[in-house]
């Protein structure tokens, strides 16, 4: 397994444009996000088949298992666990995520006219997340979508790396299909004067950049965009784009419809006070007893946080001093699990199977991160744990960016 | 003046609620402090432990070891909750301790229940002050949302206003959960609402309603619209330390508007005092708090607020 830089996860609300982002964010992001972002690597799909049993509904690590097995030649379980995200990603109204998946399931297996046309359909009526590009995307006639997807390459950065500075001829358009990047614009005067007054955007999930129209002149970027973590992209070429719209004239109307509705988006950002943050889950202490195969032997005793909780199982994140061997040396084991909940008096008594282990760092320590699957629980701890959960994911989002923007 | 004494009988006390979810972040001082000053209005106040399972109440105003509690109430060793009332050093303040020694009363029946609060809205009090415990149980929902006066108390922790948030959204759906109790579809709806990755892809309460206004039972629609905006509750932020500390309270208000169609007053902040937190670690009885206390002056703008 390999530990990259930290990254906040793309964000299933709906990430708001203009705003900054942290950069290191601490150590309440979730495990399942770092291995969704790229921050930690699973590289065996037995162990990304059991955290997909835990977190079944996650469309982002269907993708990184689909991506996981096309690096494994397993492409016909690739092509499934793409389609799985797709649906996922379409349900909850991501249309760009869903739009990659299904690119990247096409370059498996070519899809019939049929299959194209369904999927259009799906985006054209999906209950997307109101954001310009999205409105872009399922407003297009079937050929224009067609003629688009043709051309969409999606690509990766690594954090921290320069996709586009002042000066480049604007040649393409981006858009952002995962994680976070920053784009900084320099007025004209500004770059003349060297002064540093600059204006800083953050861009997530399904914001754009790129000043490639109008089509007919030749643009020089006056800003520079840097990913802030490990960031997916799909580009479209402006030759590609101007040919499109040679082709279908509606076209050229809807791109400038995207530039203008992005403009207006922006200004009423601006008075928002929330700020766009990654998903944070509270860590929650357990208190784990770890039952050796062999009879008689005592129970090992682990102290951690749950860094993910579901009514599922949970992520368990302990610290370096407990040393057993390698991280995945405590797979299959049984677990007896003691959680304390901030939202009741007693902790839960939870029987589980450890799933995988992974060495990771947290906060520049090295730590373990384990998955547990719960199997067994009574209904009052079973009740308890399903209202600790509860609560949307964009509630807890709402809740962390006000609180960062209002009293931190 | 017998004719006063009459009314007073007859007319119901207003009863305040003060929940919030997570355990410390000072219901029970916020309680006293509000009980105290309605006092020095004039006004004939009642606290009720209501921590049926680790009541403490009793300690902030100096009762060591109460002589009468709920249980005595419960277990029809007195019939009205009016005899299980003791006096404290405050002058018109009385106090209902819920000391139990019965584990099972930190889970009161349904019949329980309903007998206590037949019998709150019978004491003979202006204001009744239910402290109530920690946790969303279904008990604690029940007692905050039968109050007049819901009064939700947050201190400015992620944890404490996630909880905070967390009771008020479970008040929420547990309120429309009782209103649908007769039409079993409708109850199901709402269960199946409250879990956030529901299958039906309804999110928020305006979704839920969405939903039930599709179906065409707008009118039933209209009237879980009204009991959830009359819920309202008052949120109060404790143990303040910094002037941005305050918006803790802001942000569940914002939260709330947001995703369940509520409206809650912010009603303010209670600064942190050092004072009363030695007081309540050494068991100092309240009474005797400083009168110069910022903690009691921030009660104080809340109460005549409140009233």
């Amino acid at each position: 397994m390999a530990v990259k830089n930290r990254l906040p996860a793309i964000n299933n609300g709906q990430p708001i444009r203009g705003k900054r982002l942290r950069k290191h964010p601490s150590r309440q992001d979730s495990i399942v996000n770092r291995i969704i972002d790229g921050s930690v690597n699973i590289e065996s799909e037995k162990e990304f088949e059991n955290l997909l049993e835990i977190f079944p509904n996650e469309p982002s690590l269907h993708r990184a298992f689909a991506d996981l097995l096309v690096k494994n030649n397993s492409r016909e379980a690739a092509d499934d666990a793409y389609e799985q995200s797709v649906d996922l990603f379409i349900e909850a109204g991501r249309i760009l995520p869903a739009i990659v998946a299904k690119i990247l399931k096409w370059r498996i297996v070519r899809p019939l006219n049929k299959e194209g046309r369904n999927f259009y359909a799906v985006v054209r009526d999906c209950k997307f997340i109101d954001k310009p590009l999205n409105r872009f995307l399922s407003g297009l006639s079937y050929h224009e979508f067609v003629a688009i997807l043709l051309k969409m390459v999606p690509c990766r950065f690594l954090g921290d790396t320069i996709i586009k500075r002042p000066g480049d001829i604007e040649n393409y358009l981006y858009l952002v299909a995962g994680g976070a990047v920053s784009e900084i614009t320099l007025s004209r005067s500004t770059i003349s004067s060297g002064s540093n007054g600059r204006r800083r955007t953050d861009l997530t999930e399904s914001d754009f950049f790129g000043s490639i129209y109008p089509f007919e002149q030749e643009q020089i970027s006056h800003t520079q965009v840097g990913t802030i973590t490990n960031v997916e992209v799909v580009k479209i070429s402006k030759p590609d784009l101007i040919k499109i719209s040679r082709k279908y004239g509606d076209m050229g109307l809807k791109v400038e419809k995207l530039y203008r509705w992005r403009d207006e988006s922006d200004d009423e950002c601006a008075t928002q006070i929330i700020r766009k943050t990654v998903r944070h889950q509270l860590p929650t202490r357990v208190y784990m007893k770890v039952f050796e195969a062999t009879a008689g032997s005592l129970p090992l005793l682990i102290e951690g946080f749950a860094d993910d909780i579901s009514s599922g199982g949970a992520c368990v994140v302990i610290g370096e001093q407990y040393r057993f061997g390698p991280p995945n040396a405590m797979v299959d084991k049984n677990v007896k699990l003691e959680v304390v909940l901030s939202n009741a008096a007693v902790r839960l008594a939870i029987l589980g199977r450890i799933v995988w282990g992974k060495g990771i760092f947290l906060e520049g320590k090295k730590s373990v991160a384990i998955g547990v699957r719960f199997t067994e629980m009574t209904d009052n701890d079973r009740e308890l744990l399903h209202e600790f959960c509860s609560g949307s994911e964009g509630e807890q989002n709402l809740i962390w960016s006000l609180w960062e923007s209002m009293v931190k | 003046m017998k004719e006063e004494n009459t009314q007073k009988k007859d007319a119901v006390p207003v009863v305040w609620a003060v929940g919030g979810g997570k355990g410390g972040v000072g219901k029970s001082v916020i309680s006293t402090l509000l009980a105290f000053w309605l006092v020095r209005m004039g006004k004939r106040t009642i606290l009720v432990d209501m921590d049926l399972g680790g009541a403490n109440l009793h300690t902030l105003l100096g009762i060591k070891s109460p002589e009468r509690t709920l249980n005595d109430f419960v277990t029809r060793r007195y019939s009205a909750l009016e005899d299980i009332c003791i006096p404290t050093p405050e002058k018109k303040l009385r106090l209902i301790s819920g000391a139990s020694e019965i584990l099972s009363l930190s889970n009161p029946h349904f019949s329980q229940k309903v007998k206590i609060i037949k019998n709150i809205f019978k004491l003979d009090a202006d204001y009744v002050i239910l402290d109530l415990g920690a946790g969303t149980s279904f008990n604690v929902l029940d007692f905050f949302l039968f109050a007049h006066k819901r009064i939700l108390v947050v201190t400015p922790q992620p944890i404490s206003i996630q909880n905070a948030y967390g009771f008020v959204r479970n008040a929420v759906y547990r309120r429309l959960s009782q209103i649908c109790n007769q039409k079993p579809s409708l109850q199901m709806l709402v269960k199946t609402a409250m879990d956030p990755k529901n299958d039906l892809k309804v999110r928020t309460i305006k979704e839920l309603f969405a939903v039930i206004e599709e179906s065409g039972d707008f009118e039933t629609a209209k009237i879980l619209k009204n009991e959830i905006a009359r819920i309202k509750p008052a949120v109060i932020t404790n143990m303040v330390k910094d002037p941005r500390e305050k918006n803790a309270g802001r942000i569940v208000q914002l939260v709330a508007e947001k995703y369940l169609m509520l409206h809650p007053v912010d009603y303010g902040s209670v600064a942190y005092d050092k004072q009363i937190y030695s007081m309540v670690s050494g068991m100092v009885p309240l009474t005797k708090l400083n009168q110069s206390s910022d903690a009691l002056a921030g009660a104080y703008e809340i109460a005549t607020r409140l009233l």
